[in-house]
């Protein structure tokens, strides 16, 4: 075996497009054979001209550091239901409710760019199916009697590439992330572009190869803080023995979800700190603590007739308000257990007669008051190796001044399999109900009855 | 064809690389470049080169890891014994890293020698072989045996 393997080094040696050292010279006949120490020296470099070979093919055909632009990513596929009062102002908003329902739940795409060492690019897109099928409020009139109805965006539209009007459906490609970053120095990095907002685990986390439940805690849905954001980002970290201590700090153009870019020269500020002893195998455990504060408002334009007839132009904001928010995390994985932790409390103050309105379909004429807003949940995992199934159960509070209530709780529990290194099942049943904790919401007035129940399983692969 | 028959003779005399591998296996030799000056090498200095979650030297020298594929026995020890993890757990981390969008893993070349020849070339280039593979173009900061990391 030893001699067919030189025999395959030595063929593709010669075959190889390298090239390598000149071949030894056999020596003269008649010339004294060299002692074994000589024997030796020329073995060794013959051994040194054959690595060099050897090394040469490796490193032309599977250096990864070759791999300047990669692609990569994951999807994932499942079934899911929503059980909900018929009756409930809630039901029009969440998806498949009382309707089981296949979904393609993520289909995201990493582009990734490394073309020299200090510099990276980075892009996530999601395809998604929204908005078609999403809740909104019908343009026409509805019947009498009726104050607002609800119906779905229309999902399919005529191809007009397609002469025999064939259907195309489909909706948006929104980009999750996308950043240039400087990585020269591991304690200095700067990041432009649009990045998830570090602000706890869950959120950067994200993926659903990597997030332990199959829902996604109301912490990150409620958007209680941007989830992500646009603008410089600095950001580091350095080691003090096992501990890992990392920072980040950004300036950004804040929430935006009305349109990509800001309407005031308000920025958002944010910031975290970690610290992290990654022991993995034994015990691995993170803390951190993050800040984020910003404006937000609306912009619209009134045009109205002016002196003489002409048009004037108006544009100002409807609402306006700044946020502040603070929240701290904690992880633990000690051995096969998995523990996450995160809280946050987050402040809302309104501009002087600048109140939003809360949506028709909650409350008639009412506007959204100042808040104050705590969120907080956990998850404990255990993974065991019959099956390579992880069961964990989950709990979280909400707590805002919505019109029908103030505190939302959520219980749930669910199992999942890792099947191989790159496929997961997950699944999850979690029961999320209301309550008027401090007394100032009358949830009857609004709806009997506002519990929801909530079954989810998706089949997931990174590749 | 000269080279060919040089190479039986090679192997008449029982030294190939291949066979420093196999003979050596229960030890891995860390290697950094020669112009390196760290002597010596431990486990919580290791862990986040090779996480690369620490780009640098202590010297200030961009660190350039360097591993070997997943599925080689030497990548396997290592792993055990610097990041904790076994195979399944090895590729899952990295997998996670990818999506958090975190940084690339380690150079990945996929022999001894490529792991020897991308040391050699890089002032911050860190890897580990077979002792029998080590060369004297690099420089041995630390042994794994027994699933420890020990001084060279």
């Amino acid at each position: 075996m030893l001699l067919l393997t030189s025999l395959a080094h030595a063929q593709a040696a010669e075959s190889a497009p390298v090239t390598a050292a000149p071949p030894a010279i056999p020596a003269p006949a008649g010339e004294v054979r060299p002692q074994p120490t000589a024997a030796e020296k020329r073995l060794a470099d013959l051994e040194e001209r054959l690595a060099a070979v050897e090394s040469a093919q490796s490193t032309a055909d599977k250096d990864d550091s070759k791999n300047l632009f990669r692609i990569y990513g994951f999807t994932d596929m499942g079934v899911q239901r929503t059980w909900i009062s018929e009756t409930s102002l809630i039901a029009p908003y969440l998806a498949s409710s009382n309707a089981t329902n296949f979904v393609v739940g993520n289909l995201n795409l990493y582009l990734d760019a490394q073309p020299s060492k200090d510099w990276r690019f980075l892009g996530e897109v999601h395809f998604s199916n929204a908005p078609g099928g999403s809740p909104e409020q019908s343009n026409t009139s509805p019947p009498a009697g009726v104050l607002a109805r609800l119906t779905e965006r229309q999902y399919g539209h005529p191809d007009p590439a397609q002469p025999d009007g064939t259907y195309v459906f489909g909706g948006l490609v929104s980009i999750e992330r996308a950043h240039l970053d400087w990585t020269h120095f591991s304690f200095l990095k700067v990041r432009v572009g649009q990045f998830f907002t570090p602000f706890g685990v869950y959120n950067v986390d994200h993926g659903t190869p990597v997030v332990i439940t199959t829902k996604v805690p109301f912490f990150i849905s409620s958007r209680m803080f941007p989830t992500r954001q646009t603008g410089v980002m600095i950001h580091g970290s350095t080691f003090a023995g096992p501990w890992e201590l990392g920072y980040s700090a950004y300036v950004s153009n804040g929430r935006t979800d009305l349109a990509p870019i800001t309407f005031e020269d308000d920025r958002g500020f944010g910031g975290r700190i970690s610290a992290a002893n990654e022991q993995s195998g034994a015990l691995s455990m993170k803390f951190g603590a993050s800040f984020y504060t910003g404006r937000v408002s609306d912009e619209v334009v009134d045009i109205t007739l002016g002196p003489g007839g002409s048009l004037v132009a108006n544009g100002h904001s409807t609402y306006a308000f700044r946020e502040s928010i603070g929240g701290v995390d904690a992880s633990f994985d000690v051995g096969a257990t998995r523990v996450r932790l995160e809280a946050a409390v987050a402040r809302k103050v309104y501009d002087p007669g600048a109140r939003e309105p809360v949506l028709a379909t909650f409350a008639l004429n009412a506007t959204t008051p100042n808040s104050w807003t705590t969120s907080a949940y956990a998850i404990v995992a255990h993974r065991l190796s019959f099956l390579n199934m992880e069961p964990y159960v989950t709990g979280s509070f909400h707590r805002t001044p919505w019109s029908f209530a103030d505190t939302l709780f959520e219980l749930g529990g669910g199992l999942n399999f890792y099947i191989t290194s790159s496929v997961t099942f997950r699944s999850q049943v979690s029961r999320a109900w209301f309550a008027s904790i401090a007394g100032t919401a009358d949830t009857e007035k609004i709806a009997p009855e506002q519990d929801v129940t909530t079954a989810m399983s998706r089949l997931i692969m990174s590749f | 064809m000269r080279r060919l028959l040089l190479i039986l003779g090679m192997s008449l005399l029982g030294g190939t690389l291949s066979s420093h591998s196999q003979a050596e296996g229960d030890e891995i030799a860390i290697i950094v470049n020669k112009s390196n000056p760290a002597k010596s090498v431990d486990r919580d200095t290791l862990r986040p080169l090779f996480q690369t979650t620490q780009t640098q030297w202590s010297s200030g020298t961009a660190a350039a890891p360097v591993n070997l594929p997943e599925d080689n026995a030497l990548r396997k020890g290592f792993d055990a014994a610097v990041l904790g993890l076994d195979p399944d757990r090895s590729a899952r981390y990295w997998t996670d890293r990818k999506i958090r969008g975190g940084e690339r893993p380690p150079r990945k070349v996929s022999s001894a020698s490529a792991v020897v020849r991308a040391v050699s070339e890089d002032t911050g280039g860190v890897g580990y072989v077979a002792m029998g593979d080590v060369t004297p173009a690099v420089k041995i900061i630390g042994r794994i045996r027994g699933g420890q990391v020990l001084a060279p």
